[in-house]
């Protein structure tokens, strides 16, 4: 029997089903182990027993090899950030400037390509006509960057003194042609092939809890607004997988952190400390019922969380260094900067998983369909200082060397132009970069076309860099795939060998 | 040359120097691999070139292509050629099923095969026709126990049956306060009051039990209950989209809500209600009660994607309804069950045709405040395509496909088309549009009338103001006389003429403007009259056409269609020399206002009036454009009314245009097709019809899933080949036919279930020692009860209960979630949608819009935090304190603590309290107390009264709240 709705309910009597050692095994951790990891647990348990007597058996919280690093922070730019003025230089398009891509040279690699079937559209004619566009011309230098001398564009002055610890992938590309593709980039799955669990929820299921305070996968920033539940979409993986959306803002980090109706803190502790007592006496009842035992210990970590929570919260206490190397002294870094020294304080205490978004709005800020300088030039402006002053700052406490850092966005932007200024959405060829927890610094990996329009090198769909993450994790996603959830060759990706250490 | 295989194994083993490794057993090593990665293929349910790989036997006599292995040869297999993609032979498994057999694992079966291919023997899986669940259920004989008095229906009997067959033996009663509460929240989504609690402990006939479960199920309020349970597994969602942008599901879609709640509240026979959720356009196409079912459908409305849309609606009638996973033939055969790519699509030829269409209501013409959204049959040609590897892009044109359901279900479907009726495909002509219509066109003509008496009191009032301005002004003309040579009095009176003067002109102004538009509003109410005229004569003759005047050819008829036609003559040829007036009326103010914004002009570099001007001269030349058309249009009109009288009356416009069908579409304003496929209609009676082996076990499952907390098929809404004979089978099939036979009468299915002595155990184990717990840890065959916890909705309700405020409303539009804070309604009317759901619900596991065909139940931090700190839940405590402390008093003495907690407990726990938790909650309350004296004199409540609050906040925290027992 294979049953997703088997595993919909975790917390059936949990105790008996694989006798005393189980039993024993959660008296022996005294039920500390984290009430979110024990949900989990839970869960998996109830998975295993509903595949009968199948080879599968649930995830231990352990990795399946030994890992390159413990944590992840994956910060995602919404929108799409033009490759063509970040990381992939391009200069036949300021050559060829003005020239429809039919009257370049480079028309047979880019209508000749068969990667040009490589889209599947939500919305029809949804994209510039690629025949008629002219080819827009670079609005920005690049300079090279490091020991590596890789280059990046002047809009990315700060990330750029961080390149030697940086590999960029320039040889992404997806299916999505609109905005989409921001889930399909967290899920491997095009939007309108369904729902399923988005990568930090497949961490969090595979991996155990590194802290008893805090949730293991966290997400901060404009939440994605698309169909599912969004970019901490644990779908069948079980909603206690799924991320929590934190807001930095030390005043309401969390839902119902703080109370509705003002209490203090001696009637709240007197009450928290009675509804232990009184549910310790029911246990006296019902001494075998382990989801008594869990609500006992979820009130324990809720309330271990609404101190904890607020308390990494509190970025007043960093240094005026740090919170300078953050941009925090500045008005346009402010928000970003914050954003990421939580995830800083998060991951250090203990968290796995944290995503940060960047860019407001439905289809988000970088949308640079008209007056792409302008608007490339001030969000970079946000974030380049903190996503520099991040990468260093991991670095100089030794965090950088077990922590991933995703850079990403949903896919790049047209060679050609779209109105006057702008550039209009490109799946075809992108870049992301990747540093740290065993990614190989300095390096370029793969590569588009004369024209950045395709990805012709070391092509990557973007569960590659899902596939890399949990490798370094030290997970195999094949392992964690659940009975019954049969998921597509496409969805587990392929490892990027090239950029690890 | 014949060599035995074993003497050519011993050969080649010889030969290759041991390269046959270490021995193979197949069942450990050999058969995994072939379950893993070929026998979706080759397999019992699909065996493509003829092979079977699901048994060696099999392996070896092969396929279409002979044997697939050759023993002691694994160079020679063709198994081997096909999983190494040798050259010449196309790889297996295909590129399309995944990665290549690993090195591993070609070792092994080499090995395997070079060893002689030597297994145990094994049974050949059967046909899958012979699938518990795809043979129709019968009534199975009811077992007479030897234990009568542990026997309470045949539920009892089954159960009993199967323990004792096992060892069991079914946990003892849980007590009757626990039992009231269980099935009160079971039955009506509510904890019993205290009141209902004591009623029950003081009655003791032998039928007290029954009579509470009477009560409960008479209860409106079992309607909501297990409403939403409904919506759960039928998708419920309202409209979401981007802004106001409408992208899923369908505005006012709450009427299907509405049915649901009120369906079962009527005990609707659960067979109807699926015939009424896929065709109730088709059943009873005049009849909007039975039309808001359709929302069902309604719900899966997608702006993007057709394809996307109509997937949704085949996978979750098939999941919904039958158990069946029908999705995952979308794209390729199914892998596990014996349902064709090609059989996916004939059951989606069923839905085809199915669009969406908001109909009026009465009372409101605007759609967007009110409606019905409903489907319907069009574009019946529509043909249904498979798509090669699912893919929509590439439909199979070759070949057109006609509905039939998936043929291991057996059954057939007779699809015959329905002629609807005028007020399904014209839903103009229904009799509250026309009236409405008509009262519409009447009220015109009133208020023409009574803004015709307002533009002539205005006049006569302006008139008034004018002459008394004339007066005013000769007067201070006068005085600036009188005081001409008086230099202290005249610069006074110089001022006061100058406002007059401006005042006059001002009086001037406003009379002309009264008489222009009283000039127009005198126009107005012949207009009227001669549209409601027009209105008048049309509707008649559409009513003479409805009775069919009009292909009989009746006199009658045609005199009516002239009348109509001299009548929206008449009707044009006013309309068009008011329209006239009106023009030049326009005409002459946005000339004058350009007049006086030129006489104002300034001559400066930053002319502040430019654009004002600019604009006013706009206007002067559309209202020109306007006098023109409306000159233009006088003349039509007049030439039109001199033409001979004809029958060619212009219809009404039709007020219903179709939802759009994809983003991209403009709204059609075709009439309907006067013509229903009859095709959902034929597939729901198909779904319901007594010999269908799905549908009323899928159904009583979900029923018991939600009284036992455990179902009785483990997967809901997969009911394939996959899923195990279930323990219980007879059980299930038992509740099937007993369903079907009461008329699948709900009512009586929850009567059964919640009056068994099985529902009445307890819900402990005694652990380890319990000889149950070694036998079935799992509680397989329910040998006691599972607790649950309350459902989100449960909560906040349950909370609102106990706190006296529940609103007993039902029914009705959805609440916006920013109302539910300090709203009383109960939680399944605020609007439940992707993205907008009450804070409070996502906490407590809150299904998914996308599916829900069971709650999760998990156990998380963010729940304990959401019942601590949720104002809500604050505030209905100090509610509850003070309604329980009525009788009681506030007083600080141990004897009215004690009563207050005894109160307490039974209110919100509904039990009364052991003596170690009174001794531990009299301690609370008093330190409590003491917390609150320590804080100083403060207004508001007494630092007693703020403890028992607190206590009460306390309690509604206990896992024994939020636990259903």
């Amino acid at each position: 029997l294979i049953s997703a709705d088997a595993m919909h309910d975790p917390t059936k009597n949990v105790c008996a089903c694989s006798g005393p050692s189980r039993r024993t095994f959660l008296s022996d951790l005294g039920m500390g182990f984290v009430g979110l990891a024990l949900g989990a647990m839970l869960h998996r348990d109830r998975i295993a027993r509903a595949d009968g007597g199948s080879s599968w058996s649930p995830p231990t919280g352990l990795p399946h090899f030994t890992p390159r690093a413990q944590r992840v922070i994956w910060l995602m730019m919404r929108g799409g950030v033009s490759h063509l003025e970040s990381f992939d230089p391009k200069p036949e398009i300021t050559r060829h400037a003005g020239k429809t891509i039919n009257e370049s040279p480079h028309k047979d690699s880019v209508f000749g390509s068969p990667f040009l079937k490589n889209v599947r559209e939500q919305v029809a004619n949804n994209i510039i006509d690629k025949q008629a566009a002219k080819i827009y011309p670079a609005q920005i230098g690049f300079k090279k960057g490091g020991q590596s001398g890789i280059e990046v564009s002047d809009w990315w002055p700060n990330v750029r003194e961080c390149v030697d610890d940086i590999a960029v992938i320039r040889s992404m590309f997806t299916t999505d042609n609109n905005h989409g593709a921001q889930l399909e980039f967290f899920t491997g799955r095009h939007l309108l092939d369904g729902c399923v669990p988005t990568i930090g929820a497949w961490v969090h299921y595979g991996l155990g809890a590194l802290s008893d305070n805090l949730p293991q996968f966290i997400s901060i920033g404009p939440p994605l607004e698309y169909q599912c539940m969004g970019a901490t979409d644990a779908n069948y993986l079980g909603p206690e997988n799924s991320g929590v959306n934190l807001k930095v803002d030390p005043s309401d980090p969390l839902p119902f952190a703080r109370s509705g109706v003002p209490v203090s803190a001696a009637e709240g502790a007197l009450k928290a400390e009675l509804v232990g007592r009184l549910n310790r006496l029911a246990a006296l009842e019902y001494p075998d019922d382990p989801k008594l035992r869990a609500r006992i210990k979820s009130y324990e970590l809720a309330f271990r969380m609404q101190t904890a929570i607020p308390e990494v919260l509190r970025i007043q206490d960093e240094s005026e260094s740090t919170r300078r190397l953050y941009g925090l002294d500045q008005e346009v870094t402010r928000p970003f900067g914050q954003q990421l020294l939580a995830a800083r304080r998060l991951t250090e205490r203990g968290v796995r998983f944290i995503q940060v978004f960047h860019g407001e709005g439905a289809a988000g800020a970088w949308d640079a369909h008209a007056g792409l300088k302008a608007n490339h030039s001030s969000l970079c402006a946000q974030v380049d200082r903190p996503i520099a002053g991040l990468l260093k700052d991991l670095k100089r406490r030794g965090l950088l060397d077990d922590t991933i850092v995703v850079w990403a966005t949903e896919f790049g932007r047209t060679p050609c132009a779209q109105g006057s200024d702008g550039r209009d959405h490109h799946n075809y060829g992108f870049s992301v970069w990747m540093a740290g927890g065993g990614v190989k610094g300095g390096i370029v990996h793969g590569a588009t076309d004369e024209l950045g329009f395709h990805a012709v090198e070391h092509r990557h769909y973007v569960t590659d860099i899902h596939a890399t993450v949990l490798h370094l994790l030290g997970l195999d996603s094949r392992r964690l795939e659940i009975p019954g959830r049969k998921r597509l060759e496409v969805e587990h990706g392929k490892l990027i060998h090239e950029i690890l250490v | 040359m014949h060599v035995s295989p074993t003497v050519l194994a011993l050969l080649l083993t010889v030969a290759s120097d041991g390269e046959a490794g270490p021995p193979v057993d197949y069942a450990r090593d050999v058969k995994p691999i072939l379950t893993a990665r070929c026998t979706s293929c080759h397999g019992a349910i699909r065996q493509k070139a003829g092979l079977r790989l699901d048994t060696a036997e099999l392996l070896r006599r092969g396929g279409h292509g002979g044997p697939a292995i050759e023993p002691g040869k694994s160079a020679e297999s063709p198994l081997i050629e096909r999983v190494t993609g040798a050259e010449g032979v196309d790889r297996m498994p295909p590129e399309s099923e995944g990665v290549p057999l690993s090195p591993q694992e070609v070792t092994t079966l080499r090995a395997w095969i070079d060893q002689g291919a030597k297994a145990p023997l094994e049974p050949t899986p059967e046909d899958p026709k012979k699938h518990w669940a795809y043979r129709p259920p019968a009534r199975p004989p009811v077992p007479t126990s030897e234990h009568p008095a542990a026997v309470r229906n045949p539920i009892d009997a089954l159960l009993l049956a199967a323990q004792r067959a096992r060892g069991l033996s079914p946990a003892s009663a849980v007590s009757p306060d626990l039992w009231l509460r269980r099935v009160s929240l079971d039955l009506i989504g509510l904890p019993p009051t205290r009141d209902e609690l004591m009623t029950f402990r003081a009655d003791t006939s032998p039928d007290a039990r029954g009579k509470v479960v009477d009560r409960l199920l008479a209860d409106p309020r079992h309607g909501e209950r297990w409403g939403r349970h409904w919506m759960d597994v039928w998708r419920y969602s309202d409209w979401y989209g981007l802004g106001a942008e409408v992208r899923y599901s369908h505005p006012h879609i709450w009427h299907w809500r509405d049915w649901i709640v009120e369906s079962i509240n009527s005990d609707k026979g659960y067979d109807r209600m699926v015939v009424e959720m896929l065709a109730g356009d088709e059943l009873e196409p005049q009849d909007p009660d039975t039309v808001r079912a359709t929302g069902f459908l309604a719900r899966n409305w997608d702006i993007f994607n057709r394809n996307v849309w109509l997937a949704n609606t085949v996978e979750h009638t098939a999941r919904a309804f039958l158990g069946v996973t029908i999705q995952c033939a979308r794209c390729h055969d199914h892998k596990f069950d014996p349902v064709s790519q090609v059989e996916y699509y004939r059951l989606r030829a069923f839905f085809e045709p199915y669009h969406v269409r908001i109909d009026r209501v009465a009372g409101e013409p605007d759609r967007t405040k009110a409606g019905l959204p409903r489907v319907f049959d069009d574009f019946l040609e529509t043909p249904t395509y498979r798509f090669i590897r699912g893919d929509e892009s590439q439909p199979d044109k070759t070949r057109p496909l006609t509905p039939a359901t998936p043929a291991i279900l057996g059954g057939e479907t007779p699809i015959r088309p329905i002629s609807l009726p005028v007020a399904a495909y014209s839903p103009d002509k229904r009799p509250f549009v026309v009236r409405e219509t008509w009262v519409a066109a009447e009220t015109a003509v009133a208020q023409a009338k009574s803004s015709l008496e307002a533009a002539q009191r205005q006049v006569r009032e302006a008139d008034k103001a004018l002459t008394a301005a004339i007066e005013g002004d000769r007067q201070v003309a006068a005085k600036v006389a009188a005081v001409a040579n008086k230099v202290d009095e005249l610069k006074a009176a110089q001022t006061a003429a100058a406002a007059s003067v401006e005042h006059l002109a001002r009086a001037r102004l406003a009379a002309s403007d009264a008489k222009v538009d009283r000039d127009l509003a005198e126009a107005a109410p012949a207009l009227a009259e001669a549209k409601f005229n027009a209105i008048k004569a049309l509707l008649n003759v559409e009513r003479l056409e409805d009775d069919g005047a009009r292909t009989s050819g009746s006199e009658s008829w045609t005199e009516a269609a002239r009348s109509t036609v001299a009548a929206q003559r008449e009707a044009a040829v006013i309309e068009s020399t008011y329209q006239h007036r009106s023009a030049r009326r326009d005409v002459i103010r946005a000339e004058r206002a350009l007049d006086g914004l030129l006489a104002a002009a300034v001559n400066v570099k930053d002319d502040p009036m430019k654009d004002a001007r600019a604009k006013a001269a706009a206007a002067v030349v559309d209202a020109r454009g306007r006098l023109a058309a409306a000159e233009q249009q006088i003349a039509k009109a007049e030439t039109a009314a001199k033409a001979p009288i004809g029958t060619e009356y212009v219809p009404r416009a039709l007020e219903f245009p179709r939802a759009k069908i994809t983003y991209r579409d403009t709204p059609s304003n075709a009439p309907y097709a006067k013509i229903s496929s009859g095709r959902r209609l034929a597939l729901a009676r198909w779904i319901v019809d007594r010999r269908n082996p799905l549908a009323a076990r899928v159904a009583v499952n979900h029923v018991w899933a939600r009284h036992f907390g455990e179902p009785l098929v483990a997967s809901t809404y997969d009911f394939g080949l996959r899923t195990g004979r279930p323990d219980l089978l007879e059980l299930l099939d038992w509740l099937a036919v007993d369903f079907m036979e009461s008329g699948w009468s709900m009512k009586h299915l929850h009567k059964i279930i919640v009056t068994s002595r099985a529902y009445a155990m307890g819900s402990a184990d005694s652990g380890q020692d319990d000889q149950n717990v070694r036998i079935d840890p799992d509680n397989h065959l329910v040998w006691r009860m599972s607790s649950r916890r309350m459902d989100a909705e449960v909560v906040r309700d349950s909370i609102l209960a106990l706190a006296g405020r529940l609103d007993s409303a039902i029914g009705g539009a959805d609440l916006p979630v920013a109302a539910a804070e300090a709203g009383n309604r109960r939680t399944l009317y605020y609007r439940f949608a992707s993205g907008d759901t009450i804070p409070l619900l996502a906490m407590f596991d809150a299904p998914s819009v996308e599916e829900c065909y069971r709650r999760h139940e998990t156990i998380v931090p963010q729940q304990a935090l959401a019942l601590t700190n949720s104002a809500m839940v604050l505030n209905r405590s100090t509610e509850i304190a003070t309604r329980l402390s009525q009788d009681i008093g506030n007083v600080a003495d141990s004897a009215s603590r004690s009563a207050f907690m005894l109160s307490a407990y039974e209110h919100i726990l509904g039990r009364p309290p052991t003596d170690a938790e009174r001794a531990e909650c009299e301690a609370g309350i008093a330190r409590l107390a003491e917390v609150y004296v320590s804080e100083g004199p403060k207004p508001g409540p007494s630092p007693e009264s703020r403890a028992r609050s607190a206590l009460v906040h306390v309690l509604l925290n206990h896992n024994d709240f939020i636990t259903i027992r």
